[in-house]
């Protein structure tokens, strides 16, 4: 049986990017970031970034996968993980986010609500799901404790 | 649940401000995240001079 493909937040991350970038060719509104201050959009998105892959090397080091609905190995509830139980998808909202201050205008701002609703219902809702049958009680007590977002 | 309430309260009070908040609300929310963060840092930073400037002062406590 072909089994159907799965579209990962990578996706999602490129069709944000691609709206935000045509919202603020074709319908830029008006402009809340004015330079030398958007500049600081590119410091934002490399911390974005940073954040996605320290959290990516926590997630190989425990030897658990990266990837969405793979099964766990390893519960990870150290370094990024005591501040946030997302940094992956926290690094890819904070990169778009640095993409909008970096773009300057306001209609870029408006497709990144819809991505941390998507990934919310589409991602981290099953996986909470998942960890919770998964790890139980440990897992619970690491929820009360740490944020989904921050 | 609070906040829930306290939206409920200002939609009574104001309503062309609750729904004013209600859509700029995520948009605060995306540009506090680096905020936050920074804030995390910093504190982190300063628990660290803490637990520097305190190290002598813990080394003696402990020795009997």
């Amino acid at each position: 049986m072909e089994q159907k493909r799965k579209i990962i937040p990578p996706v999602y991350f490129l069709l944000t990017l691609i709206a935000m970038t045509g919202l603020n060719f074709l319908a830029p509104i008006a402009r809340v970031v004015p330079a030398p201050w958007s500049y600081a959009g590119g410091a934002i998105i490399l911390l974005g970034i940073a954040l996605a892959a320290v959290a990516a090397g926590s997630f190989k080091r425990a030897g658990t996968p990266v990837v969405p609905f793979e099964i766990s190995t390893a519960l990870v509830t150290t370094g990024l993980y005591r501040i946030t139980r997302n940094p992956m998808y926290l690094g890819l909202v904070l990169a778009l986010v640095g993409v909008a201050v970096l773009l300057g205008t306001l209609t870029p701002f408006f497709p990144i609500p819809v991505f941390v609703w998507i990934i919310q219902a589409r991602f981290i809702r099953g996986e909470e799901r998942f960890l919770e049958e998964l790890f139980g009680a440990e897992y619970l007590a690491y929820k009360s404790k740490v944020r989904r977002w921050i | 649940m609070v906040k829930f309430l306290l939206w409920l309260i200002l939609l009574v009070l104001c309503w062309p401000l609750a729904l004013l908040a209600l859509v700029l609300w995520p948009i605060v929310w995306l540009l506090s995240i680096p905020f936050r963060l920074l804030g995390i840092a910093v504190e982190g930073v300063f628990e660290l001079l803490r637990a520097v400037i305190l190290l002598p002062a813990r080394i003696l406590k402990a020795k009997p």
